[in-house]
């Protein structure tokens, strides 16, 4: 059921309600009230002829055989006297015998050719009084009552109604703007919701709805970047694959085999660039790495220079902090640190030499600090680094190795940064969480 | 048919050199924009292929400096990424066509021929001239209906003056056609190949302008082959 539906049935219906129980009881006692008041003048019109006929002369009525007083009649009143002998002394109608002649004292209802008359019958000195009232006049005073009573109440009961009614919608007209607002998007439109005219108590709706929105379209946007990265880092070692077989398919000899060899290097560019792809999407996934093995930090340095094989001539390694542990996978550490050292090695310099020192950061962490003696890089570029498929101009590497050292960071709680190195080249800091043990030799 | 090829990614631009090659076109390789800055003035390209993502910008940067300063050789845009605005902004921005990577290379030869015939202001891949008709896409030349075998420069060297029927040709010009500018080049190479092109042609079919270079010869020139004894 609408919102709008319910307020006005539950208003509308209490309203209805509640004005005609008012109604109802207004009128009862209405009624009460008129019969009680009648009844009364009743009564007092037949004591009044009471006090009259009592002061008339004892004589008479008692004269016999006198024709009985005639009183003009009044429209709908009636009256009729008796002598204490039962004769008829005085009497308004002639033809009303069977309502005005006298039975119990007191109100009761009588009637004579179809007409209801209210009666009161009263003694005093032996005189017995019969007054009579139409009822019909009665109910046409009752009914005039009522509808001076009535019409205004129902005036203001459909007028409080239509008051409801249109305030209620008009309460309601700016959530039904912003219903439609939202029926008529396109589904995929990530544009705000406009807040304008939005009633106060709806705006931390849509605030938090757009904010969302907007989120959303922020994530959009860089999944699309990231696809059409990706896309591209692929479909480039791709088109080389696919040329050179091509052109290896039409030549012979040498040149078939130089663009075979080529070509494979082109698979391998391709290989790389995907597993560094599946291992992100992994660090930055919910997969867990723990295979058991304890992170020390001494195993990691070393794993990580048998990863790079013969280059690892030219890292020297300086551990301050031989029995440290990280609280993180080894798995991962030993990814992260090899990356870092590929890309010192690569981009270092021929031949420089690179180096990789291990040190206590206060008593949570323990920094990996990776130096190189190459040319650094300018300011604009050292915060681009850790971008994914961001390289220096040369196109070397896929892009992604620092990109995963830094999500791998960020998985933990460690933090990567770079800065310009003491020898001039480039000094990455991996800082990442350790476990407690007995304090380093921090320098 | 000399092209200029501007690809940052080494392994890419040799494979298009060497597929070209194949197909008788002279690769010439920029990997950035300087470099295809410089190489565009040094050397007569028929055709230009322009990859997108180059270490010092966009390629289509390039483009717009070039239509700007009024170059009009047909550029061909590679682009590794094939969403409508991507492949929409090279052709707005004087691209004659686009081909998105992987491609296959016939199709980068067909996409290139059809570039070149249509800049010479030809329809059909068909170059008649007097008695000697070429296909650019066969690569078949008849003289009177009878095929003639030429060797592949000789075949370059025959498109680069078809295409271009009334003009004086330098003998740079020719040279960066058969050659590009990264090949060591005899002295006397082009002289040599024009003469086996007279021989097999006649010796009408390529005028010597003193000084200048040489020129298509009049189609009523042809088949007048020399006397040899």
């Amino acid at each position: 059921m609408s919102l709008r539906t319910r307020l006005l049935l539950t208003l509308g219906l209490t309203l209805t309600l509640l004005w005609g129980l008012a109604a109802a009881w207004l009128l009862s006692g209405l009624y009460d009230q008129l019969e009680k008041t009648l009844d009364q003048r009743l009564a007092q019109s037949a004591r009044m002829v009471a006090g009259l006929m009592e002061q008339l002369p004892e004589d008479a009525w008692a004269q016999a055989r006198r024709p009985a007083l005639s009183i003009p009649a009044i429209e709908g009143l009636a009256c009729q006297v008796h002598s204490p002998r039962g004769e008829v002394i005085a009497r308004t109608h002639a033809d009303m015998a069977a309502v005005l002649t006298p039975g119990e004292r007191g109100h009761a209802y009588r009637q004579e050719a179809g007409v209801t008359w209210r009666v009161f019958t009263y003694e005093r000195s032996g005189l017995v009084i019969t007054t009579a009232d139409r009822m019909d006049e009665r109910n046409l005073l009752l009914r005039n009552v009522i509808e001076v009573a009535v019409v205004p109440f129902v005036v203001a009961l459909s007028g409080s109604l239509l008051m409801l009614w249109w305030g209620v919608a008009s309460g309601l007209a700016p959530l039904g703007r912003l219903r439609q607002a939202l029926a008529s998007r396109h589904p995929e439109a990530l544009a705000p919701v406009s807040t304008r005219d939005v009633p106060v108590e709806i705006r931390p709706l849509v605030d938090t709805l757009n904010d969302l929105l907007r989120r959303v379209q922020q994530a959009m946007v860089r999944e699309q970047r990231f696809t059409s990265d990706a896309a591209h880092e692929l479909r480039t070692p791709l088109t080389a694959i696919k040329t050179h077989l091509q052109v290896a398919s039409r030549v012979e000899g040498e040149a078939a085999r130089h663009s075979l060899a080529l070509a494979e290097q082109g698979v391998a560019r391709m290989v790389r660039t995907l597993e560094q792809l599946l291992m992100l999407a992994r660090v930055e996934g919910q997969l867990t790495f723990d295979d058991g093995q304890p992170s020390r930090v001494t195993d990691i340095m070393r794993l990580a220079c048998d990863d790079i094989g013969e280059k690892a001539g030219r890292v020297a390694v300086i551990d301050r902090c031989p029995d440290a542990e990280l609280d993180m996978p080894r798995e991962l550490a030993v990814a992260a640190l090899r990356n870092l050292l590929d890309n010192a090695l690569c981009h270092g310099g021929e031949d420089g030499g690179v180096t990789l020192i291990a040190a206590a950061q206060g008593a949570r962490q323990l920094c990996l600090r990776v130096c190189d003696r190459g040319l650094g890089l300018d300011p604009d570029a050292l915060a681009r680094l850790p971008q994914r498929f961001w390289r220096d101009g040369k196109g070397r590497g896929s892009g992604l190795g620092l990109a995963i050292v830094a999500a791998i960071a960020e998985r933990f709680g460690g933090e990567l940064s770079f800065e310009a190195g003491d020898g001039g080249g480039l000094e990455a800091r991996l800082c990442l969480p350790r476990r407690p043990s007995p304090a380093c030799d921090v320098p | 048919m000399h092209v200029l090829l501007v690809e940052d990614d080494t392994l890419v631009a040799a494979g298009i050199r060497a597929g070209l090659g194949v197909h008788g076109f002279a690769v010439d390789v920029a990997t950035s924009m300087r470099e295809a800055r410089a190489m565009i003035d040094g050397v007569a390209s028929d055709a230009v292929i322009l990859d997108r993502g180059l270490p010092d910008g966009d390629g289509i940067a390039l483009l717009t400096e070039w239509r700007d300063s009024g170059r009009e050789e047909p550029v061909l845009v590679l682009t590794a990424r094939d969403a409508v605005a991507d492949r929409v902004a090279g052709l707005q921005e004087g691209a004659d066509d686009y081909l998105i990577k992987p491609f296959d290379l016939d199709e980068l030869v067909a996409r290139l021929q059809a570039l070149i015939r249509r800049s010479a202001g030809r329809a059909r891949p068909m170059i008649e001239h007097g008695a000697l008709r070429l296909d650019t896409v066969t690569r078949e030349v008849t003289l009177n209906g009878r095929p003639v075998s030429l060797s592949r420069r000789e075949l370059v060297l025959l498109e680069a003056f078809l295409q271009s029927p009334r003009s004086i040709l330098s003998s740079e010009r020719l040279k960066d056609s058969l050659y590009g500018l990264s090949e060591e080049v005899e002295s006397n190479a082009l002289n040599v190949h024009i003469h086996h092109l007279r021989r097999k042609l006649g010796s009408g079919i390529i005028e010597t302008v003193r000084g200048l270079g040489y020129r298509l010869g009049r189609p009523d020139a042809l088949g007048a082959r020399k006397t040899t004894p």
